[in-house]
């Protein structure tokens, strides 16, 4: 009974899910020449349902725009779109709906790393293209596998990006507080592995359990130690509450985040003054480079949204012209001669041209990496991206 | 660290442990102030209270709205928090936990845990409908950061939170020791038998156990809300805390939660700063399960029907 | 300040189609101690349950003197000055014997001298309990106990007091110590008192009267002496119907 019981759970999960998906989505009828791409995505809870949306709008405007000049090789482009909840069992069954059922030419829009890790399996399987762009996880190209392709960052080049800001700031003593999940840890090592070229340095690490409340013993412990700079590599809340406490208990080292969480709304309204001079590292600055693509796309997003979009919606716009340009290239929309072209596709990205390194046996296989990291620091209570200093970028 | 540094290793040590004794205390005292609840509901109705949690996490979303919506001052905030609590509390015992105990059937007390998780997950779910997934701050009384002689580093509010957490706990040992529904408590808790023979009215002060208990989660939930964030699934951690001290404790002993709560803190923060930062957590369940492998009472057995 | 009981045809049902009660009649004069003895089953413990408001009435009537009380909820028959003493253990274990009687007039705590006064009365009653007014309850044998539990019953100065086994489980010293005191209180008259008893030969020395039931209903009656002398053939009687007889 025990034995079967998480199975006939998963199972079930599956079918609710499906069941679901049928449900909720409009049932799209595909005409045998049209080009169906997939989009598998959070769209509900758990899932991350905040970006989910923003992929799906940056989806539908691409599918708008390029039917709107005639498709591809003179085809109808279709969207196939399944909610993946955040969870790695509904994702995998989506994405193998969305290949079978629907035919998908590529998988789009996929997004937390551990579901796209699994969704990996179903892509080597069936031999269909899946296009990460914000899955961080080093793992998604470093276990090259052919089917798959990130233009997007990773964790060991964001933490690699880190040590010539570390050393620009002239930092002796420097702390990592990490949360205890591949994220954090992912970067903690990956950041002392890059941090070995500053011998100078003095590096620790002080991990923490990612769902806890109360994060004053470990600033304490940090406090104590005197570091000059300290990064927390978690999630929007455990960042809040390492800053907020902090300086509570009277931590006077710099701190940067791990990421641009500072942006979200709720930022100063939880950790008040507290926030003053932190700094955040995110890919995107007013000063960065915009080509006539990305511009097009800004434009066109603004027309139909009302607001910019966030950095990386650029990068899903690069994934889809990858796609299309794969598609041009082999005058085919047969997913085994996209994953066969891709690896050589090069077109003109939002920011810059786009191009695969594929060095087999690294990370940088498959992957795109040309992209630059703004550090940005917060001088007064409220500032935002536009009023946030920049301090330092690495090209 | 250089020779001439103005901090010897030394020190800092001494000043680490310092900090981390007082933070350990601070941090207990709210532990306790939100187990002593669910500690007297379960010694007078044996009723194990899996919604404890999210009647401090609604009177921390009571403070919230008390202050942003309107405009309330933050001392109102905690009195619109413990009323909150206690209000809800109130609600789940008529509503939800009467008809299980006045009812004939069997485990009665598995029955109980059942009904107050499913509410536990329906508050949850539902206060994220309601009011979304967002990080909320509720400013406390003593909003500044002091700092003792360069050795001790704390907020105001988390003075005011231990001070408050140690007036409530002493109000309470008042009202269980000194007053007719303290000794309609203990009676109960003692032999519900011997209370009902005599003639204490079991439902008026169930009601007033939960009435109570609800409201010193609510008001632990707005004292602790300074100084973490308000949002709903943050009742959850507030249960486990509270659990872990109640047996630690022994179910049904307000000293004994007092104990448990100032011991849980100093081990967690002591054992985070000296021992390894990545097992807060589980410095409270290795204390729980060495006190019931020891002593399966809890700390304080003896106590344990003293509530 | 006692008040005879009357009580007519009571039933009691704990399912609706199984009456462990089956009509039972019985009348007591103020302040007698009157016994109810009867083989295991006969309903005595659950007449008694029916009259203190913690087994389901179905039918009948309880007369407390004038008043009408059954299917009341507990507290109102403690203020209406019925005082059950349950078969099991009741004590409250961690507070002090004179905590306990205290308790015993809850129905009237704000009567603040009256309670001192009645606390001070009900703790001398027992000599047996009478030095460890100050100990805690639970740390006191089972005999004493149980008499603190009978002193709390009667702290609240019923009119009717119910004692449902006091014996039950207590070694023969402890038998003894009780009904050396259930004797005196009886010397006392001072309020009525029903006593459901497995231990016949000492229910019969400190009774009034006496009543007997089998199956639910009332077998016989008497005076103690009177049932006494017949008690060979009563007991016989319960043997020929149930094939086997309780009576220890």
């Amino acid at each position: 009974m025990n034995g079967f019981l998480p199975l006939s759970r998963r199972a079930m999960l599956a079918t609710l899910a499906g069941a679901a998906a049928v449900t909720i989505l409009p049932t799209v009828s595909f005409a045998e020449d049209d080009i169906v791409l997939g989009l598998v995505s959070p769209l509900s809870e758990p899932g991350d349902v905040r970006s989910g949306e923003a992929i799906k709008k940056t989806a539908d405007l691409w599918i708008k725009k390029i039917n709107e000049a005639g498709g591809i090789i003179g085809r109808k482009v279709k969207l196939a779109v399944y909610d993946d909840q955040g969870k790695v069992e509904v994702g995998v069954s989506a994405m193998e709906r969305a290949v079978t059922e629907a035919n998908a030419s590529a998988i789009l829009g996929v997004w937390s790393s551990s579901v796209t890790i699994g969704q990996m399996e179903v892509a080597k399987g069936y031999d269909v293209p899946l296009l990460a762009f914000y899955s961080w996880s080093d793992e998604v190209t470093s276990k090259n596998y052919p089917q798959v392709f990130r233009i997007g960052p990773y964790n060991s080049q964001i933490a690699a990006q880190m040590v010539p800001f570390v050393k620009e700031r002239g930092y002796k003593k420097v702390v990592v507080l990490a949360e205890d999940t591949a994220y954090g840890l992912g970067f903690a090592k990956a950041f002392e592995e890059a941090a070995k070229s500053l011998p100078e340095v003095s590096l620790e690490v002080v991990q923490f359990q990612a769902q806890t409340q109360d994060l004053t013993a470990h600033m304490s412990k940090i406090a104590a130690s005197q570091p000059d700079a300290v990064i927390v590599q978690t999630v929007f809340a455990a960042t809040n509450l390492s800053i907020k406490q902090g300086r509570e208990v009277g931590l006077k080292a710099e701190i940067i985040t791990g990421w641009d969480w500072p942006l979200l709304p709720d930022f100063w309204s939880t950790v008040g003054d507290a926030g003053v001079g932190v700094i955040y590292p995110t890919f995107s600055d007013p000063s960065m480079t915009v080509t006539k693509v990305g511009q097009d796309f800004i434009d066109s997003y603004k027309a139909a949204y009302g607001s910019d979009p966030a950095i990386f919606q650029y990068y899903l716009w690069d994934n889809f012209n990858a796609v299309k340009a794969a598609i041009e290239t082999t005058k085919s929309s047969a997913p085994a001669d996209l994953v066969k072209a891709l690896p050589d596709t090069k077109f003109e990205g939002t920011i810059g041209p786009v191009f695969f390194r594929n060095e087999a046996g690294t990370v940088n296989f498959h992957q795109w990496d040309k992209f630059a990291m703004f550090f940005k620091k917060l001088n007064k209570v409220g500032d935002g991206e536009a009023q946030a200093e920049l301090v330092y970028v690495v090209k | 660290m250089s020779a001439g540094a103005d901090h010897g290793t030394k020190p800092m040590m001494d000043q680490l442990i310092v900090q981390s004794l007082i933070l350990g205390l601070l941090q207990g005292g709210l532990y306790a102030l939100l187990a002593v609840g669910l500690s007297l509901v379960f010694g007078i109705l044996r009723v194990v209270n899996f919604a404890h949690g999210e009647f401090a996490m609604l009177g921390s979303f009571a403070a919230v709205f008390a202050v942003t919506s309107f405009g309330m001052p933050a001392w109102a905030a905690l009195i619109a928090a413990a009323a909150a609590g206690a209000l809800v509390a109130l609600i789940t015992n008529v509503v939800v936990l009467r008809p299980i105990y006045l009812s004939r059937m069997r485990q009665k007390g598995e029955y109980t845990i059942i009904a107050t998780f499913m509410l536990s997950q329906f508050l949850i779910a539902a206060t994220t409908v309601l009011f979304g997934t967002t990080y909320r701050n509720l400013p406390g009384l003593w909003e500044s950061n002091l700092n003792f002689f360069d050795y001790v580093y704390l907020s105001g509010n988390r003075l005011v939170a231990f001070s408050a957490a140690i007036v409530m706990i002493g109000t309470l040992f008042w009202i269980v020791y000194r007053t007719d529904t303290g000794r309609a408590w203990r009676a109960l808790t003692q032999s519900p038998l011997g209370a009902s023979v005599v003639g204490i009215d079991i439902h008026k002060y169930a009601n007033y156990a939960f009435l109570v208990s609800g409201a010193f989660a609510g008001l632990a939930a707005g004292l602790l809300a300074p100084l973490m964030f308000v949002f709903p699934s943050s009742g959850v951690v507030a249960l486990v805390k509270a659990f872990i001290v109640v047996i630690i404790g022994g179910m049904g002993s307000i000293g004994g939660a007092l104990a448990a709560g100032l011991l849980l803190g100093v081990v967690e923060v002591m054992g985070t700063i000296f021992v390894a930062s990545g097992y807060t957590d589980a410095y409270g369940f290795a204390l729980m399960i060495a006190v019931l492998l020891l002593r399966p009472a809890g700390l304080f057995g003896k106590m344990g029907r003293a509530i | 300040m006692s008040v005879p009981i009357e009580i007519t045809d009571l039933r009691v049902a704990y399912e609706s189609d199984v009456e462990i009660l089956r009509g039972v009649n019985l009348c007591a004069a103020a302040n007698t101690m009157t016994a109810i003895i009867g083989p295991n089953g006969a309903g005595k413990s659950t007449l008694l349950k029916g009259v203190a408001g913690v087994a389901p009435v179905t039918r009948g009537e309880v007369k407390l003197g004038e008043r009408r009380v059954e299917g009341l909820p507990t507290v109102d028959l403690v203020k209406a000055g019925i005082s059950f003493v349950p078969q099991e253990s009741s004590v409250f274990g961690q507070m002090t014997v004179a905590e306990n009687l205290r308790l015993g007039g809850w129905h009237r705590r704000s009567e603040r001298d009256w309670l001192n006064q009645r606390v001070q009365a009900c703790g001398a009653l027992f000599e047996s309990i009478r030095p460890y007014l100050e100990r805690k309850a639970g740390d006191l044998s089972g005999g004493q106990q149980k008499l603190v539990e009978i002193a709390r019953g009667l702290v609240g100065e019923p009119s009717l007091l119910l004692l449902d086994e006091p014996t039950a489980g207590l070694s023969p010293v402890m038998v003894r110590e009780v009904y050396r005191e259930l004797a005196r209180l009886k010397e006392r008259r001072s309020v009525t008192v029903l006593l459901v008893e497995q231990n016949v030969r000492e229910a019969l020395e400190v009774a009034d009267r006496v009543y007997v039931l089998a199956m639910g209903q009332n077998d016989t009656e008497g005076t103690a002496e009177d049932v006494s002398e017949r008690l060979e053939s009563i007991v016989r009687n319960w043997m020929s119907r149930e094939g086997s007889g309780v009576v220890s």
